[in-house]
């Protein structure tokens, strides 16, 4: 376990000494851009392949829940307990109510 | 300038509270870091949180190593393994006795029901992860095209990410997305 998050984790510091070293230069300002612009499209990408078999099975109990949440935290930018400690519970009590 | 100690409680306090409610994975408290770090602690900018999110999707290892690099950002080394830690040691004991419980009862219908339940709120979570992240590192209409091509490559297709990180690192480096 140590050595799954150790190596990795000196791996990318260096990486991002790096980038601190020669952030300045434009190849690698821009290197960097395209990079972070396609790690944004991962995410995205993480995003619908998670949210796709929810919509196609129970939208009406599912979709709510994922809309206060983006507008919450997306959106609104609330903090992250809060909107867990309103969100989580409400969530598990309706699927308790309504299984299957 | 705070004193180094102050900023080494809050990263690990930040952290460790962060990696117990990561449900969805790291990914579901991108906007909880960005929010911290940039908007509240001033610890970087928009552009450099968007840079260190993207070398720590690169980079190999799993996906939470971004929080070495905020911690890095925010205290050097020790920033670096403070950050780490939190963000693994809780969620490490955690996963350790209730993965087992979880596991031996997967029929259980209060387990099932908490599975449910969580998953559309980390799934928005995960949502806000990907609008936080692009609003940061979209600052034209180049990378938001880059942002859109990607996220279509990778729903669509079986390509591994890495090769539209490998692109688009190549085509900033030429210039062509500035």
């Amino acid at each position: 376990m140590t050595g799954l998050v150790a190596a990795p984790a000196v791996i990318v510091t260096a990486l991002a000494m790096l980038y601190a070293r020669f952030g300045g230069i434009a190849q690698t300002q821009g290197a960097l851009a395209g990079l972070a612009a396609a790690a944004a499209g991962l995410v995205v990408a993480t995003a619908s392949r998670m949210a796709a078999p929810l919509l196609r099975r129970r939208w009406r109990l599912t979709a709510p829940f994922m809309l206060a949440a983006f507008a919450a935290v997306g959106v609104l930018q609330l903090p992250l307990p809060y909107v867990m400690a309103a969100l989580a519970p409400a969530s598990v009590a309706l699927v308790w109510r309504r299984p299957g | 300038m705070k004193p180094l100690g102050d900023t080494l409680s809050v990263l690990a306090v930040q952290f460790a509270l962060l990696s117990l409610m990561a449900f969805g994975g790291a990914n579901a408290v991108v906007p909880e870091i960005h929010r911290q770090a940039v908007d509240i602690r001033h610890w970087m900018s928009d552009r450099e949180f968007a840079a260190l999110f993207a070398i720590a999707q690169a980079a190999p290892g799993p996906n939470f190593l971004v929080s070495t690099l905020i911690g890095w950002k925010a205290a050097g080394i020790a920033g670096a393994l403070v950050a780490t830690l939190g963000m693994c040691a809780p969620s490490c004991v955690l996963t350790y006795w209730i993965s087992k419980l979880w596991d031996r009862r997967r029929e259980a219908p209060w387990r099932v029901a908490i599975g449910a339940g969580l998953a559309p709120v980390a799934v928005g979570l995960v949502c806000s992860s990907a609008f936080v992240l692009a609003r940061a590192a979209d600052r034209n209409w180049r990378l938001a095209a880059v942002t859109g091509l990607c996220a279509a490559a990778l729903s669509f297709s079986r390509i591994s990410p890495l090769w539209c990180l490998a692109a688009a690192a190549a085509l900033g480096f030429a210039g062509a997305l500035a």
